[in-house]
């Protein structure tokens, strides 16, 4: 399987575990692109090794994760300069295993239009469905695909809403299995609240998500928040697991881009330009997957 | 009454359905259960000795086990006891399926939660439970029911279906069980039902 995997997500930084999780479940063995791998912590730190091969892997620890690569020399973890602004809580929502592709995930994340039927009472309402014309561009200096000024009408966009309101959403696609979502925060006046995924390839049709919240939120209770983001991502899951196929596909032709709005146009697109084969239907004649 | 739960958890859903399906108002006190496993530290063991959610409290009173917790809802709040049992016969019926949902059942549970969560357990009897669940349904369709036990939806139902209606999650086909996805139709028509993530549409 891992010759399908290509340079461009090999050379990716990919989450293993949040912090608390290494410290609660290490030394455990899990998949990075279905190789087996081992996760031990010791008091330098946490320590990640090849089952195959013996080979040990790059750690990084970052945003309050744990990140390896099979690439002995990853590129830089993209910047995310609100981890670093003083106030504002950090709250991992813990991993949560989904039988797709990595790049499904990230294109769900993205759908601005499936949040009526998919989210109904929370991120959308059906007498509501129309999403505001918005701009979608490849910022080239970072090499990430960003969607801006996306507005929409949310009966409760946060934990902390207390009624709908309008909200404006920004969307990046930081690396292929990275994406992250800027959004008016209902706890601070021209803010914006942070909502990030990260997916790790387990295999290419099956992956881990770990979802994650920065917020300026000082209301809100953790339980709250947790279940608040974990009942939207299980609505998410179900879809997902759902949707056939399983990989993504890339060629234009192969699926009618009926749900497939701009953001989604521009990240398969990004995709194809980096070359990337793993989790999508590239090279894959017949879609069966 | 004061329900401590968690929003992905079968057993708890069965108990917010319980609520909804008789129009109770009830306060929810969310517990981290994921990824904080708050349901295994002394504060909430204090609550539930065995760590489970979800518990109902009603003034001093504590009931930490769901089936149980769903007995006292349906006798508290269902003046017409259309929800428990009205004979003899039927509390044995009921008291059986109330049994496999706090034992056999667990099993698929188990299954849903290894798959969202990874935690390891066994899935030892995770189609038996289903095929018998499904060939009592059938027989009773037969006698002209599309309920567990009685000619109308009890506690019964309301204590099987969160499990078997999460069946996706668990990584369950029910292709093979008409009589458990007729079931689960019917189920879902109940004036008040509510879904929750993870339900499939019927
Ligand atoms: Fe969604």
């Amino acid at each position: 399987m891992t010759d399908r995997l290509d340079s461009f997500t090999r050379s990716q930084w990919i989450v293993i575990e949040d912090d608390a999780g290494i410290v609660r479940r290490a030394p455990f063995e899990t998949l990075l692109f279905s190789i087996p791998i081992r996760v031990a912590n010791g008091p330098d730190g946490p320590r990640i090794h090849r089952l195959d091969t013996g080979e040990a892997l790059p750690v990084l620890r970052r945003y309050g994760y744990v990140w390896s690569a099979l690439d002995p020399a990853p590129r830089p973890l993209f910047e995310v300069p609100e981890f670093d602004e003083a106030g504002r809580r950090f709250t991992p929502c813990g991993p949560v295993g989904v039988k797709t592709s990595a790049l499904r995930v990230i294109e769900n994340f993205l759908d601005l239009a499936h949040f009526p039927f998919v989210h109904p009472g929370i991120l959308g309402t059906e007498s509501e469905t129309e999403v505001i014309p918005y701009r979608v561009e490849i910022r080239r200096d970072v090499d990430e695909v960003w969607a801006v000024d996306c507005g929409f009408f949310q009966p409760k966009a946060m934990a902390a809403s207390s009624a709908g309101a309008q909200v404006e959403y920004r969307y990046r696609v930081a690396q292929p299995c990275s994406a992250v979502l800027y959004k008016t925060s209902p706890g601070r006046a021209g803010a914006f609240d942070l909502i990030g995924i990260l997916v790790r390839p387990l295999h290419e049709t099956a992956c881990e998500v770990h979802a994650w919240m920065l917020m300026w939120d000082e209301e809100s209770s953790d339980e709250s928040l947790l279940q608040f983001q974990q009942e939207i991502f299980l609505q998410d899951r179900i879809i997902l697991e759902n949707q056939i196929p399983h990989l993504l596909p890339l060629s234009a032709g192969m699926e009618i881009p009926t749900r497939a709005d701009a953001t989604s146009i521009a990240y398969r697109r990004w995709l194809k330009n980096h070359g990337v084969i793993w989790g999508t239907c590239e090279g894959i004649p017949e879609v069966t997957a | 009454m004061i329900l401590y739960e968690h929003v992905l958890s079968s057993d708890c859903y069965k108990l917010r359905l319980m609520f909804d399906l008789l129009g109770m108002d009830y306060e929810r006190r969310p517990v981290d259960m994921y990824p904080g496993h708050a349901d295994q530290k002394p504060a909430f063991r204090a609550l539930s000795p065995f760590g489970r959610l979800p518990v109902l409290q009603d003034g001093n009173l504590t009931i930490w086990d769901a089936q149980a917790a769903l007995l006292y809802i349906a006798e508290r709040g269902d003046a017409s006891s259309s929800w428990t049992a009205r004979s003899v016969e039927e509390r044995a019926n009921i008291q059986t399926w109330l049994q496999v949902a706090g034992g056999p059942l667990r099993a698929v549970a188990a299954a849903r939660a290894r798959n969202l969560f990874g935690d390891a357990s066994s899935e030892d009897g995770l189609l038996d439970v289903i095929t018998i669940i499904d060939d009592r349904i059938v027989e009773q369709e037969i006698h002209g029911s599309e309920w567990l036990v009685s000619d109308r939806p009890t506690i019964a139902d309301v204590a099987v279906f969160p499990d078997i209606a999460l069946h996706e999650d668990a990584g369950i086909s029910l292709d093979a069980y008409c009589g458990l996805r007729r079931w689960l139709g019917a189920f879902a028509s109940l004036p008040g039902f509510a879904p929750m993530p993870g339900v499939a549409s019927m």
